[in-house]
């Protein structure tokens, strides 16, 4: 695992997919409802960084389904993709005290 | 029955953005999330999806071609093309010096041969103790023959120096980014040792210059010297392939076509000379381009090796 910040597109689809299995348009949906609205990915970046996470084992494919005569693929969160979820959460939460003490420092200033 | 719906049908042109592989894999369902996610009654996708499929299908292919150059076969490929240039040039400056030894043969301005081809065989001797300082050294020989270049030019250059330059560039990356001539050994086989010689003996003995009015007992006509360029290094290329692992082959004869292409046009442009054609075609000066690009190519890669050999 890299210490570099994850990519805000990466951290989202890994949230939507801590929350079970979703298929690729599910999964855009949900981007979109996690970040209200702010960052809506759409099929070739979805697609791209699908296969980027699956290539560093991220997420797995959970299911195929065939509905209305085309595939459907539900992708979920690998054991490993989970844990780089929590620690990018806690780099981000760590990172957003700081921010938040110095704020308040400065406010009481 | 019906085929595709116009704005499948567009959806999917839009999808040879992306490597075949990634097509295979996710065409079908990438379709229909694009249609699920487009209005009712659209017959034409919109422009930020068709911009998005289009970078996207640029960065899978750009992450393939990364994946494809950081395999494992291409460190053997560059450690064997650090022997295999010098090797062939070393052969082919032999049998110049050979003859040479002669004196009725004997002419001058032979030093512009040499001098390029020596440049070549030093670093991997070098590179046998010292493989970053070899590279260096090569990059070194590389910039010099490019101030030659430069300080000579005037519309055209030529293609014979182009490739010199070209070579030692390629050199540069082959020391840099491999584990160098003694892994090439290792790869090598006696019969690859047989092939990279007889192609530099082939080239040493074509290039024998004659005293007399021709000078050069091969004047051929255009096609029949490229007939005889193309069956050499269709030879050669064969020789390659049977004697090394096939991957390792096929990526050694990318790296030497670099060298190859403009000293091919040299050869081609000398027999034209040769066979009276007075009006040959010279080599563009827009050969800069590829080579400036090689330069920073050979220049990153040293510079990352030597990063590297300083974190570990």
């Amino acid at each position: 695992m890299t210490n570099q910040a994850m990519q805000e597109p990466t951290f989202l689809i890994l949230t939507a997919l801590a929350a079970g299995s979703q298929h690729g348009y599910g999964i855009m949906t949900d981007v979109a409802r996690i970040s209200g609205d702010r960052v809506k990915l759409r099929a070739g970046t979805l697609y791209a960084a699908l296969d980027r996470l699956r290539s560093e084992h991220l997420i797995d494919v959970d299911r195929e389904e065939v509905v209305d005569g085309r595939l459907r693929r539900y992708y979920l969160l690998t054991p490993s993709g989970a844990e780089a979820l929590a620690a990018e959460t806690a780099r981000m939460r760590a990172n957003a005290a700081v921010a938040t003490r110095r704020l308040r420092r400065l406010a009481g200033a | 029955m019906n085929g595709p719906l116009p704005l499948e049908r567009r959806y999917r042109r839009l999808l040879i953005a992306f490597p075949a592989g990634h097509r295979r894999e996710y065409g079908e369902e990438m379709v229909g999330v694009l249609l699920a996610s487009t209005p009712q009654g659209r017959r034409r996708p919109k422009l930020a999806d068709a911009l998005d499929l289009v970078t996207g299908g640029l960065r899978a292919r750009f992450r393939a071609l990364s994946a494809g150059l950081s395999d494992a076969n291409w460190p053997d490929a560059l450690a064997v093309c650090s022997v295999a240039l010098p090797v062939t040039l070393l052969a082919a400056l032999a049998v110049n010096y050979v003859w040479n030894l002669v004196p009725a043969f004997a002419l001058a301005g032979l030093s512009d041969f040499y001098l390029p081809s020596l440049a070549l065989v030093l670093p991997p001797l070098v590179a046998l103790r010292y493989r970053r300082t070899a590279a260096m050294v090569a990059l070194a020989a590389a910039a010099w023959f490019w101030f030659l270049l430069l300080s000579q030019l005037t519309v055209w250059i030529d293609g014979l120096e182009a490739s010199y330059c070209v070579a030692l560039l390629i050199q540069v990356i082959a020391l840099a980014g491999s584990p160098g001539p003694r892994r090439a050994a290792a790869v090598m086989t006696w019969k690859t040792w047989l092939v990279l010689c007889a192609a530099g003996l082939a080239m040493g003995v074509a290039s024998i210059p004659y005293p007399g009015a021709s000078m050069y007992p091969w004047a051929l006509l255009t096609w029949q010297a490229a007939a005889v360029v193309l069956a050499f290094l269709a030879a050669v290329g064969a020789g390659l392939v049977l004697t090394l692992p096939k991957p390792v082959a096929l990526r050694l004869l990318v790296l030497v076509a670099i060298p190859a292409v403009p000293g091919a046009v040299w050869v081609l442009q000398f027999a034209s000379a040769m066979a009276g054609n007075t009006t040959q075609v010279p080599f563009p000066v827009l050969a800069f381009l590829p080579m400036l690009v090689l330069a920073c190519v050979s220049a990153v890669t040293l510079w990352r090796a030597r990063h590297k050999s300083q974190k570990a």
